[in-house]
């Protein structure tokens, strides 16, 4: 079943690259703020790639906002994205992860509101943040570098807003809640974190 | 201009309590240790010079020893000596990578085992140990007790609160219901909660009591002790050594792994009652119960007492207290705690 999906998903993206619209750019790097349940602060740095844009334009219902704004003008977009982060959670850890991931985006043309959500998988290593020992032939044994690690799959659902399209400054900002599910001592178990995105779109 | 200034301030007030930690001492370490893939979170606090250390086993499962380091209690017990507050494999801030065949009061056992020993090489091996459990937590000490040779490295143990049957358990909890729900219905006090208690409680096949059973029973035991007058609840008393921001396992992961192992050692805890052993105890044994405990009546502490081999051995009962007569009782409960360790240090 897996697989099915997974060729599917390939050959769904395959066949929306080679129908893509001439937009710019596809390339756009990311800076996040973040937060691994909100409250632990770290920080997060992306690339995304655009594998399909498409424009969609109609012409208003009412005709004196037809005449005010124009037609309504909606860009579907597609893309993939990598990214790598940090985060410092008190008293306990500091996660280290990096992930990639698809998404799908849903933009208004005339003010730049957009939503959208991607969907990730990728590796968190927690470093702890204290000393770990170990009892080796009978005497204790610092262990350098001590952590956990394990598999994350995040989906992030997020809104946001495209400031290119009124002013001439290319960033977009987004609101992306994570909701994860992440290997933890013998099993898997939920996590939330919190992002505040920067994405700066190359032109 | 300003609103930058408010934004720089929030930034930097936020930056301020996100970063805060909880007061360090010299008396204080907090670090890992590893035993059989699970890395154990262990604070330790309190007066290291006195050479007299409790290794402290919480409740759950799924609590943490986190939730004990703190409180009036654990200032008066911190003073005179030092605390080690452990979270067991799978719970609190415990991590590791084992699968779930390692999750049971026998692999606990060993890492507290492991842990006493690691206490003796650390701190030297002429510190005076002892090893309290409470609530869930009784059911690991008295196991590592009677399966592993801990006794050796221990001058005596404490039992608060602690489970050692579940099955004897959940029927003294029904027999508590009926006897203190009877007087409270008498008394006209919270007639309410009492009579729906009773007459559920009064159902409960004694000879087939299910999962959802021992949920109501766990459930209003909690409830029963906010009803009760005869409980104290000193104001100044709260558990909570940690801010919301830096307390060491405030995360959904951590949240959720702890409901996770809840059920797997809680399955385990129930096949694998210690009471039967524990003649095999032969350290100097203190017991200490809340009159009012409905989660793990006093019936337990009592056979617990009666059953335990130590030829020294104390019970005490808590007039005022429920299931955690350190946070109802701190003043008694810790006399009676360094009155037990000077005897036997």
């Amino acid at each position: 079943m897996k697989k099915i999906f997974l060729v599917f998903l390939i050959s769904h993206y395959y066949h929306l690259a080679f129908s893509q619209n001439e937009v710019g750019s596809p390339f756009a790097v990311s800076f996040s703020i973040y937060g691994d349940n909100a409250i632990h602060p770290g920080l997060k740095l992306g690339g995304y790639y655009d594998l399909v844009t498409k424009e969609k334009s109609k012409e208003r219902k009412f005709t004196r906002f037809q005449e005010k704004k124009g037609n309504k003008v909606k860009r579907r977009t597609y893309y993939g994205k990598v990214s790598i982060g940090a985060y410092s959670f008190a008293n306990n850890h500091n996660g280290w992860f990096g992930n990639i991931g698809l998404g799908y985006e849903r933009m208004k043309m005339r003010k730049g509101w957009l939503y959208g959500a991607d969907i990730s998988v990728g590796y968190l290593y927690r470093d702890y943040k204290t000393d770990t020992y170990a009892i080796v032939d009978n005497e204790i044994e610092k262990i350098l570098f001590a952590g956990s690690g394990g598999i994350v799959y995040s989906f992030s659902p997020y809104v946001g807003r495209d400031f290119s399209l009124k002013s001439n400054f290319p960033i977009k900002l987004q609101l992306k809640p994570n909701l994860q599910v992440l290997s933890y001592s013998y099993g898997f178990v939920f996590n939330g974190a919190l992002e505040i995105e920067f994405i700066y779109h190359f032109k | 201009m300003k609103k930058i200034n408010l934004y720089l301030s929030m930034v930097i007030m936020g930056l301020l309590i996100v970063s805060c930690t909880k007061q360090e001492t010299a008396t204080y370490a907090r670090f890992m240790f590893r035993n059989d893939g699970a890395d154990l979170a262990v604070e330790v606090n309190g007066n290291l010079a006195s050479k007299t250390f409790i290794l402290l086993l919480h409740g759950g499962p799924g609590g943490s020893g986190t939730a004990y380091n703190g409180g009036r209690y654990s200032e008066i017990l911190e003073e005179k000596y030092a605390i080690v507050y452990m979270d067991q494999r799978g719970n609190g801030a415990s991590q590791g990578s084992y699968s779930e065949s390692d999750l049971t009061l026998t692999q606990n056992s060993k890492d507290v085992y492991a842990l006493t020993k690691f206490l003796k090489l650390k701190y030297g091996d002429d510190i005076s140990l002892f090893l309290l459990g409470h609530s869930w937590g009784g059911i690991t000490s008295s196991h590592v007790l009677v399966n592993t040779a801990i006794q050796e490295e221990l001058k005596g143990w404490i039992e608060v609160d602690g489970v050692n049957d579940f099955a004897q358990n959940n029927l003294e909890a029904i027999r508590l219901f009926k006897t203190v729900g009877e007087a409270q219905v008498a008394k006209n006090h919270e007639v309410g909660f009492w009579q729906e208690v009773l007459d559920s409680v009064k159902v409960i096949d004694t000879l087939n009591i299910t999962f959802a059973d021992e949920l109501y029973l766990n459930q209003k035991g909690f409830e029963a002790e906010q009803k009760l007058k005869e409980i104290e609840r000193p104001e100044d008393n709260s558990t909570a050594g940690y801010s919301f921001f830096n307390s060491p396992i405030n995360s959904l992961s951590i949240l959720t792994n702890n409901s996770l192992v809840n059920g797997v050692l809680n399955n385990d805890s129930k096949e694998n009652p210690t009471s039967e052993f524990l003649y095999k105890v032969k350290i100097p044994a203190q017991f200490l119960w809340g009159k009012y405990d409905f989660v793990v009546p006093p019936a337990l502490g009592i056979d617990a007492f009666n059953k335990v081999g130590s030829s020294n051995k104390k019970l005490v009962f808590f007039e005022h207290s429920g299931h955690s007569p350190m946070i109802n009782e701190p003043e008694k409960f810790t006399n009676e705690i360094i009155g037990f360790i000077s005897l036997y240090e």
